[in-house]
């Protein structure tokens, strides 16, 4: 709990609204909130009492992890940059590898939500670790095996591969 | 509650009907819903992907017949070391010249070749040769920004002793940001222009001291340098003051002078005693690997030498093979006053 009768120690911090497609509110720090570079920009424009934003495209679910993940990011490198300072030795960044990398590994249809809201609210890092996450799924499957794993209807009307 | 928010929680609930987010959790089990994200993305995907899977997913469906002549990212493999080495040889040749005629104009982001150069006659050399002038030159053509060759090959026994000799388009070449060479040779009579080179590592290159100021008048935006076990080096004047980082490491053999009085960052790995550094002074981090090679009484000097001349720096970072010359040494006990603000990192 924070010293409400001294205030100067740390000041309360100032937090923003994300509303989910299905209506659901996240109030988030600010810093957390600004990994996304489409809040980011024209932050500084909105109004303070009015940090409010509503993410049409956005599912609660997927939200939730969204906001999960740059919680994550924006702590870990507070952590990196203090134990830089300090000289001290960190392997945050490969721990932080490590979470990404067990932070991704969900199912077809999550990892497409995720994808989809990190290019909608763009965040660069999340995106690039859904597409990569993607990509691992294709790379070393045949074209049938692919097929399958994401439900690709073959609809070309000559497939070398069918025969196979 | 207050009011307000009771008001709020309207247009939320209309809305919250219209963009339902996913109803029907079992229909989108099912669903194609990769091939219903745009162009971009779908190539973004391919970036990651070598260029024989980034062609057959051309074959999926419909939706990806053409997309893959889009992918700006071309990674190819050549063929490895196998009884079938010839055939795949000229499959490979084929596959390249095909694919990059499909792509016809579309722009080339990046060209990286991975080719574990083995035995090979003259004849074949050639042969090898002109496809990659050709495949380069197109990719030149193209304001390629990144290139990727490598000619290396980890069988020792199979690969060739010759490295391979890099095609004169590669070196006017002034959309390239990113470079980076293993096992060939530059051509010590090469005028070089890579106006917007931003970074350049080169392995297991054949240098001599003229090749390498050649290389760093021809990128005068250079920012950061690796070098690993390239040969024919003695001295290694680094003028420029875009230079901020270099990454070394010798073969056994060499031994290298280094001048380089902007640079920042400097990381030495393998022997010390190879290493003599002259012009220095702006260093603000260097990191010393020595390896696994053990450090004798002999090698103390060299050392002490070495952390002497680099005794300004602020941050130091040292492997554990060091510890016991540092300590022996006193090293930190020589430094100036003012080095209270230096940071030292041991790595176990």
């Amino acid at each position: 709990m924070k010293d409400s009768f001294n205030p100067s120690i740390e000041p309360p911090k100032k937090t923003v609204t994300l509303v989910s497609s299905d209506g659901y509110d996240f109030e988030v720090e600010e810093e957390v909130a600004l990994e996304s570079q489409v809040i980011k920009d024209g932050f500084e424009d909105k109004a303070v009492d009015d940090r409010e934003y509503l993410l049409f495209n956005v599912h609660s679910d997927t939200l939730e992890l969204i906001i999960k993940y740059c919680e994550k990011h924006v702590s870990s490198r507070k952590s990196i940059s203090a134990a830089a300072a300090s000289s001290s030795s960190s392997n945050g960044e490969e721990a932080l590898k490590e979470w990404d990398e067990h932070f991704i590994s969900v199912d077809t249809n999550t990892l497409y939500d995720i994808l989809m809201a990190a290019d909608y609210l763009n965040i660069k890092s999340l995106l690039d670790l859904a597409i990569q996450k993607v990509a691992d799924t294709i790379h070393g499957r045949s074209p049938e095996q692919i097929r399958k794993k994401f439900n690709i209807e073959n609809d070309s009307i000559i497939d070398p591969w069918a025969s196979e | 509650m207050p009011l307000a928010n009771t008001f709020k929680a309207l247009p939320r609930l209309t809305f919250s009907v219209l963009c339902c987010g996913r109803s029907d959790q079992e229909a989108m089990e099912s669903q194609d819903r990769i091939s219903d994200l745009p162009d971009s993305m779908l190539l973004h995907i391919l970036s990651f992907l070598s260029m024989k899977e980034v062609v057959l997913t051309g074959v999926l469906s419909k939706r990806w017949d053409h997309l893959w002549t889009k992918a700006m990212h071309l990674r190819y493999l050549g063929p490895r070391i196998t009884t079938s080495y010839k055939e795949d040889k000229e499959r490979f040749f084929k596959f390249v010249i095909h694919t990059l005629h499909l792509r016809e104009t579309n722009p080339i982001e990046e060209f990286s070749l991975d080719f574990p150069l083995s035995e090979h006659s003259p004849l074949e050399i050639t042969i090898l040769s002109i496809h990659v002038f050709t495949w380069i030159h197109f990719a030149v053509k193209r304001k390629v920004k990144i290139i990727c060759l490598d000619f290396s090959n980890n069988d020792y026994f199979l690969r060739s002793q010759i490295p391979f000799k890099l095609p004169s388009p590669l070196f006017s070449c002034d959309s390239v940001k990113w470079l980076s060479l293993a096992y060939c040779i530059i051509d010590r009579d090469r005028q070089i222009s890579w106006n917007s080179l931003g970074e350049l590592c080169l392995k297991e290159v054949r240098l001599s001291d003229d090749v390498v100021q050649k290389i760093l008048s021809g990128a005068p935006l250079l920012v950061e340098l690796t070098l690993y076990f390239c040969t024919g080096m003695e001295n290694l004047n680094i003028t420029s003051r875009n230079l901020k980082i270099l990454h070394l490491s010798l073969t056994s053999q060499s031994k290298l002078s280094i001048s380089a009085p902007y640079l920042r960052t400097l990381e030495i790995r393998g022997g010390v005693a190879r290493y003599n550094l002259m012009k220095v002074s702006s260093l603000s981090m260097v990191k010393i690997f020595p390896g696994m090679a053990i450090i004798g009484s002999s090698h103390q000097d060299k050392l002490e030498r070495l952390l002497q001349s680099v005794q300004h720096a602020q941050y130091l970072t040292l492997s554990s093979h060091c510890l016991q010359v540092v300590f022996k040494l006193h090293v930190f006990h020589k430094r100036p006053a003012d080095s209270s603000k230096s940071n030292y990192k041991l790595l176990s």
